[in-house]
């Protein structure tokens, strides 16, 4: 009796299609013997079957109406940025360019043969902008230089606008 | 026909065919969803809208690695979940769920009792629909369109091994309910 016990239990689980092969193979043998098991094998048979044909509830077409109505056709506007890994990486790296550039600005490190090199490679621009008699020459550089640091934001701006319409609603 | 990552690209970009394409696939499982978890027959069709806008609306939160139906059962799910909390909080718009065997003699039937085809099957399906929410729920989303364990257990935010004693629990409580109306002799 405790064995039909445990199998009535291996039954509900076999319908849940959660048994192991070899419990699978016990129970194929146990109600092969056993008349009442298999009465509750083919009732839980039944139930499944009637559970799983339970028709689905049909919408009215309205539902749909009602919903597509209130949705814009497709538009271009501004969407929310989004971030991604990529994005945060290029917005870190960046961050830690300037950051290195301050700090070395700020504390410079002992001299090595690649600081020797970007010394001798500072020195040598800066001998060549106190050549140019031209002071304006070295604010055109900057300016040039914000501008042109504005326009890439500008443009990867750009690349986060969709498509979409989903600030409309 | 689009497959469902094409679909998905067209969602985004908020193509409004995509979106007409998206709702006649649901439209029917978001309706059954909301109606075996919604008691009040009144808003269904009020709440299925608000579902709808609601995967309009939230698309671009759609993480690609899940199914899109989990996805729209899950927000389907939630929603309806929202709506009784909200409805918990308000006594006077709150009624008591309709028992298994009211509904089965009301005068207004669920929209799924027109097409039964037995007795057995009304008092199953009605016996189903008077379960405990999350035991109704994990019973119902198994058996339509065949979710997985892990599907369930996304939708309803629960771990697995909960949903298969969930559904354990729901399948022995129906049997014994069945027995006890005497559908099925005693075994």
């Amino acid at each position: 009796m405790n064995g039909c016990r445990e199998f009535r239990q291996t039954i509900i689980r076999f319908f849940s299609g959660d048994l192991a092969e070899n419990e699978e193979k016990l129970l194929n043998k146990h109600i092969r013997e056993c008349g009442r098991c298999k009465k509750e094998f083919l009732f839980h048979k039944e139930m499944a079957f009637m559970l799983k044909n339970r028709p689905l509830s049909e919408a009215p077409e309205s539902v749909i109406e009602k919903v597509l109505s209130l949705i814009p056709e497709k538009k271009l506007v501004y969407a929310k940025p989004y971030f991604n890994w990529r994005i945060i990486l290029s917005i870190s790296c960046v961050a830690v360019a300037w950051g290195i550039a301050v700090i070395t600005i700020y504390f410079p490190p002992p001299l090595s043969f690649i600081n020797i090199f970007v010394n001798k490679l500072i020195l040598m621009i800066i001998k060549y902008l106190s050549l140019v008699k031209n002071p304006y020459f070295l604010i055109g550089v900057v300016a040039y230089s914000i501008v042109f640091s504005l326009s890439s934001i500008f443009f990867f701006w750009k690349t986060q606008v969709r498509e979409a319409a989903f600030s409309r609603i | 026909m689009l497959s469902e990552k094409e679909l998905v690209e067209k969602l985004k970009s908020g193509d409004k065919r995509a979106f007409e394409t998206l709702f006649i696939e649901y439209k029917d499982i978001v309706y059954t969803i909301v109606c075996r978890m919604i008691y009040n027959k009144n808003q269904i069709e009020d709440i299925t809208s608000d579902i709808l806008l609601k995967i309009y609306k939230n698309i671009r939160q759609f993480d690609e690695r899940a199914k899109l139906s989990t996805w729209i059962y899950r927000v389907a799910y939630n929603h309806c979940v929202d709506y009784i909390t909200k409805l918990k909080r308000n006594p006077l718009e709150a009624y008591k769920p309709l028992d298994a065997m009211f509904s089965l003699s009301s005068s207004s039937p669920n929209p799924e009792e027109a097409s039964l085809k037995s007795e057995k099957d009304k008092v199953l399906y009605a016996l189903v629909d008077s379960m405990p929410e999350r035991y109704r729920m994990v019973i119902n989303f198994y058996y339509l369109e065949e979710t997985s364990y892990k599907d369930i257990s996304e939708i309803m935010g629960i771990p697995i091994g909960t949903v298969k004693t969930y559904l354990f629990r729901a399948k022995v409580y129906l049997k014994k309910k069945m027995q006890e109306m005497g559908f099925y002799e005693r075994m």
